[in-house]
């Protein structure tokens, strides 16, 4: 087991600073809180002109009601005002404000997956599929050599290896075990980072999940992964927070394009299906293959105890983002299965001897909460390790397999593996 | 929405006030407009930051919520209740105003949402720094995403705590965070900029 990562520094995007100023966290997140901020100057700042704003903002009032609203209402009351046919047209106006809000936000997907598109298809052609061939090929050559040749104690992680293989054909969602599609998915979580050309093909060449992603889980060479010698850069997610405002400024840029084109006259919003972005129109969770952005090693103790955590954290609604198109029950948990069709959680699911999957998704900040959670949770040492943010191509990507419904939010498959020797195994 | 001990007290007074009124007690309905009434026009004048219209949509919501009284089943505070009737009220009239653009399609653009400037004014006696930042406050909230302004104004301005909040505006607490923080350095990036 590897030691637990430091805690990262705070984003400034992190929710848990306006929860400090308000006076809910916990004693001991008020301390970790008060840390960061002691340690950075700029979110010195921040807070002291949250705290100005907090205070300031108390001290306006909205008009003053004229004496008689009361008498006004009463006879409003009184002469019938409005009745019925008023309530049901704010009834119909608010289902109609459901509908624009959802088209709106499907516009701003598809504007966001024309983006990623445009962005990517250059270097996609000439920079990430020779890599991608060559992994492959490097990957059933080492695949056949392993069978040819199997060593004792290998059984888990070559039928780890062979469920992940079956997977597509017997899962409605695509487990996301193998680990070319980690490695795929860092480089491009690396390239978001710095979203130049160069920098995207650089990390395509450079990348060693990419060199490496021949041998998934069955070469084992004997080096010991430490918390970043999987060459996962730990302080990633930070980059992505630092470059939060950026992203977020550029995401605005395209949500305005999107509702100016909405609100184009004869330029028509899109028909909304019933139910929340996502859902098919059979009210069914639409089939959209998770990216595995976080791997968890841990006992089997650790991992149901993980599991267990995760679930209380979707009960309680911190990390689903319900409002926003999130249902609760795009939860799905069990070992490696996918939602059940009838949305519900499968509680009975994972069994000690087998591998975990535990998918959430929800508003980037939520998620980021909760990845700074399992940070800091013993029995989660390796989230850091796997990397935590998926990439903007992969929301976009994701995007495209539901519909263009979900890349505003971060979708996350957080797959808890019961022998951490597993995971080393893998491990060059 | 106001300090819990508050609050609890307005509760209990308020319960037996919403039993008689849905029974048809004009003068328990009386009562609770009287009781709720600012709040509620200081809350929607805040969120759609016209006073004439806060007027109107404070006598819509309190309409309606006699017309509902029914269906509040009194697990939540009846004030909590009046605000998401309020809130539904000012998005729907937002939709009315400009049928053909979206209610964040107007902030973006930074127009006013009324035909007077909002004028907000200040509560209390502050000192001259802190009363210009509440004016800028004012004006910046014009400009903040709906969702996010819905958000604050509940939170810092109608004194509402996260699960108040989650419930007049039926998100999960989670979303109340985030929403919140979003708002609140949002408002910061507005007050920054010229």
């Amino acid at each position: 087991m590897t030691q637990p990562a430091e805690h990262p520094p705070l984003a400034p995007d992190d929710p848990r600073i306006s929860e400090w100023i308000d006076g809910r966290l916990s004693a001991g997140e008020t301390a970790e809180i008060e840390r960061a901020v002691a340690g950075s100057p700029s979110l010195v700042r921040l807070v002291a002109d949250l705290r100005s704003i907090k205070a300031a903002a108390r001290l306006t009032w909205g008009v003053s009601p004229p004496a008689g609203f009361t008498e006004r209402v009463m006879v409003a009351l009184a002469a019938g005002a409005g009745g019925e046919d008023a309530d049901r047209a704010v009834d119909d106006e608010w289902r109609a404000i459901e509908a624009e809000r959802i088209a709106v936000e499907r516009a701003e997907a598809a504007v966001d997956l024309d983006d990623a598109v445009q962005e990517r298809s250059a270097v996609t052609a000439v920079g990430r599929w020779p890599w991608l061939a060559l992994a492959g090929a490097l990957a059933a050559g080492l695949l056949v050599a392993v069978v040819l040749d199997r060593r004792p104690g290998m059984g888990r992680d070559v039928a780890m290896v062979e469920r992940a293989a079956a997977a597509p054909r017997q899962r409605a969602i695509e487990p996301p075990s193998s680990a070319a599609a980690v490695a795929e998915n860092r480089a491009e979580w690396r390239a978001d980072a710095d979203p130049s050309p160069a920098a995207e093909a650089k990390a395509a060449v450079a990348s060693p999940e990419l060199e490496r992603a021949s041998a998934p889980a069955v070469a084992p060479t004997g080096a010991q992964a430490g918390p970043q010698a999987d060459g996962v850069d730990l302080s990633g997610g930070l980059a992505f927070a630092a470059q939060a405002q950026d992203e977020d400024f550029k995401r605005r840029k395209t949500r305005g394009a999107a509702r100016e084109r909405l609100a184009t006259p004869g330029v028509a919003a899109p028909v909304a299906p019933p139910g929340f972005p996502g859902e098919a129109e059979d009210g069914r969770r639409q089939q959209a293959a998770a990216e595995v952005i976080t791997v968890v090693v841990g006992s089997p103790g650790e991992r149901r105890e993980l599991v267990a955590r995760l679930r209380g954290l979707e009960a309680a609604g911190e990390v689903l983002d319900k409002a926003a198109g999130v249902a609760s029950d795009r939860l799905a948990e069990g070992h490696g299965e996918s939602a059940r069709s009838d949305g519900q959680k499968d509680v009975a699911a994972a069994p000690a001897d087998d591998d975990a999957i535990v998918e959430l998704q929800g508003e980037p900040n939520a998620i980021r909460a909760l990845l700074d959670e399992l940070r800091r949770s013993g029995a989660a040492v390796d989230v850091a390790r796997a990397g935590d943010e998926p990439s903007g191509s992969a929301k976009a990507a994701e995007a495209a397999r539901d519909g263009a419904a979900t890349a505003t939010f971060h979708r996350i498959r957080i797959r808890v593996i019961e022998s951490p020797a597993a995971w080393e195994r893998s491990q060059p | 929405m106001q300090p819990a001990s508050v609050v609890d007290d307005e509760t209990t007074a308020d319960g037996p006030l919403v039993v008689r009124a849905a029974g048809g007690d004009g003068s328990a309905f009386r009562t609770l407009v009287d009781r709720h009434h600012e709040r509620i026009v200081s809350f929607l004048h805040r969120l759609c930051g016209c006073p004439e219209q806060a007027l109107d949509l404070a006598q819509e919501t309190f309409l309606s919520a006699y017309r509902h009284l029914a269906s509040f089943r009194q697990d939540s505070r009846f004030s909590t209740w009046l605000h998401a009737i309020a809130v539904n009220h000012a998005r729907a009239a937002a939709r009315r105003r400009r049928p053909n653009v979206s209610l964040d399609a107007v902030d973006a653009d930074g127009e006013r949402r009324c035909a007077e400037p909002a004028a907000v004014m200040l509560a209390v006696s502050a000192g001259l720094e802190q009363e210009d930042l509440a004016r800028r406050i004012a004006a910046a909230l014009d400009r903040l995403d709906i969702r996010y302004r819905e958000v604050v104004v509940l939170a810092d301005m109608q004194d509402a705590s996260y699960e108040e909040i989650a419930e007049a505006l039926g998100v999960p607490v989670g979303t109340v965070r985030s929403r919140l923080h979003r708002g609140r350095s949002e408002l910061r990036s507005l007050l920054a900029s010229p």
